[in-house]
């Protein structure tokens, strides 16, 4: 019997996301050392490698929730 | 230079205590509560594959948040300034990593029982050769990893009494408790302590941020400070540190997520779903914690000014002292902390021991040795090599090497190393057997190599450059020569989806 499986790995979506976040996460697009505007005392690029970090989390719980879907569980049923 | 903690003395000791009455509290419980935990391999390393969501979200938790994220990670932030920002991404990477190979992975091993990652590499390959070989790595690493959480047991116990209790005796009554407790009620057991023990480690962890930033200034103030004294620590990163932060991500990301002890984890849990939200919470743990404490070391900065690289060592220390000192509330706080430093470092030495002794239970002993003896017999040998092991490397504690960061780079190193069987060998049926088993090796003998030689070409760290010919080998040998027909057919039964 074949069962509707979804896997992340099989996704070009999730994967043109990850490749993308993970470019944002690494900071090599600032003119280096860099810091000012200072916001709170926070240098502006160390706030926006944050916000990309966060974005990464929220695109996993994404991937998570609507990706992935093997039905493993379900193997165990009589 | 060593920091006599205000807080240090007896209550230092009492904490210590409860919390260590309370871990055996926990394993005689979970004992209690299932009796058989001795009689069966599944009950006694995974639990019953029944973890809930809030258990195995924590168990989680504690594979990668120890005592060192507290007590390691602010020095390093101070001495990095914002450079050191990685550590929050790098912790979102392992679950991103996790994606890659978990859903697969974790049906498999519903469908397979599946017990230890070497149970799964033998079920792949079906190769003596290359079961043996990452089973000795993943204990290798295993080992160093635990090496690591004893030595800082023992600092850790010695500075929160103040020396009142010496470092050996505090190492030896963590231990004693902790090996208690897991032969108690195994996985269970240690899964519980590790809700307990993270709970306390995210308590003492917020007090010193929002104590630091009420008595010892806050991030603008540490601002001024880098401005004036050391802009390149507040300056975004280029050239080499830009590498380092490159090779940081891909490094603890693949190297977090294939730990023996975190990737055996996905084999307990209760169900698809519960994994899912487990990996969902762990998702925004980072900005919680890695956060949390890069923001204690910023603040560090500026208020404990000039310090040498071994004085930093010791920031957590002079903190929570300054903090101590202010009143009842943070005395009690600081208290805390530390009594949660040490919990989460025995949190993840517990998880490491537990792996460890699967491996020898279930894939050394019980695969080679004797597969004929029944699994209470298996459980019985896993945990006496795995204390004969905790006596060796106490041993070796008495003697810490190098600093912490440099041993954490080691055990990765090796660890890394078994990535390609692990994650390729889910996906690719062509893999050959011979080509994962060169690549293996080879992968650990340079990244050793380099790593000894103290050598690391275009910055890059040598454990990844290991992975590198470690992956080439994989793959060319595969393409090469591929594997037989029959071998290809086994796997694409194994990996297949079809029943």
């Amino acid at each position: 019997m074949k069962r509707r499986i979804s896997e992340p790995v099989k996704k070009p979506l999730v994967w043109i996301g990850f490749v993308i976040l993970f470019a944002l996460i690494n900071p090599w697009y600032f003119p280096a050392g860099s810091w000012s505007p200072l916001f709170f005392g926070v240098p502006y690029w160390a706030l926006i490698i944050l916000l990309a970090s966060l974005a990464l989390s929220i695109f996993i719980t994404w991937v998570v929730k609507t990706q992935w879907e093997t039905g493993a569980d379900e193997d165990e049923e009589p | 230079m060593e920091v006599e903690l205000a807080f240090s003395g007896w209550s230092g000791i009492l904490v210590l205590m409860l919390y260590g009455g309370l871990m055996l509290a926990v394993g005689i419980y979970a004992f209690l509560r299932n009796r058989k935990v001795r009689e069966s391999l599944d009950e006694y390393y995974l639990g019953g594959r029944g973890l809930g969501v809030m258990v195995l979200f924590f168990t989680f938790f504690a594979t990668q948040y120890s005592g060192n994220t507290v007590v390691g990670y602010p020095p390093t932030a101070y001495r990095l300034g914002y450079q050191y920002l990685v550590s929050v991404p790098f912790f979102i990477m392992i679950i991103m990593v996790y994606l890659l190979f978990a859903p697969r992975l974790y049906a498999l091993g519903r469908r397979f029982n599946l017990l230890t990652p070497v149970d799964w590499i033998d079920l792949r390959f079906r190769s003596k050769k290359v079961t043996i070989l990452a089973a000795i790595l993943m204990l290798y690493g295993l080992g160093n990893y635990l090496l690591e959480q004893f030595v800082a047991i023992g600092q850790g116990v010695s500075g929160l009494t103040g020396g009142t209790i010496p470092y050996q005796v505090g190492v030896v009554f963590f231990i004693v408790i902790m090996v208690a407790y897991s032969w108690l009620g195994g996985m269970r057991s240690v899964a519980y302590t590790d809700t307990i023990q993270g709970i306390a480690l995210l308590f003492g962890v917020f007090t010193l941020l929002i104590g630091s930033l009420i008595y010892l200034g806050g991030l603008p103030t540490a601002a001024e400070t880098m401005i004036a004294e050391a802009p390149e620590k507040l300056g975004a990163p280029s050239g080499g540190s830009l590498t380092t932060w490159f090779c940081l991500l891909v490094l603890v990301g693949i190297g977090a997520a294939i730990y023996p002890h975190a990737f055996q984890r996905i084999f307990a849990a209760r169900s698809e779903r519960t994994l899912k939200r487990s990996f969902i919470r762990m998702a925004y743990m980072p900005f919680l914690t890695a956060g949390v404490v890069f923001m204690v070391g910023i603040i560090g900065i500026a208020a404990f000014p000039d310090l040498t690289t071994a004085e930093s060592e010791q920031l957590v220390g002079m903190m929570a002292n300054a903090l101590a000192n202010q009143n009842a509330f943070f005395y009690w706080a600081m208290v805390l902390l530390f009594g949660g430093v040490i919990a989460a470092i025995v949190s993840t030495a517990d998880s490491v021991l537990l792996t460890f002794s699967s491996i020898v239970s279930n894939d050394l002993y019980g695969r080679y040795i004797a597969p004929d003896a029944d699994e209470s017999r298996k459980i019985l040998v896993g945990k006496l090599v795995g204390v004969a092991a905790v006596v060796v490397l106490v041993l070796i504690a008495w003697y810490p090497p190098g600093t912490l960061y440099q041993i954490f780079v080691l055990k990765f190193e090796v660890l890394i190393q078994t990535a390609p069987a692990l994650i390729l060998g889910l996906y690719w049926s062509r893999l050959n057997t011979r080509a994962v088993f060169t690549g293996m090796l080879a992968g650990t003998i340079l990244a050793a190599v380099f790593t000894f030689a103290g050598y690391r070409p275009l910055g890059v760290y040598s454990g990844l450059w290991g992975l590198l010919l470690n992956l080439i080998v994989c793959v060319g040998g595969s393409l090469l020569s591929q594997a037989t027909e029959a071998n290809r057919q086994q796997a694409l039964e194994v990996i297949g989806w079809q029943r």
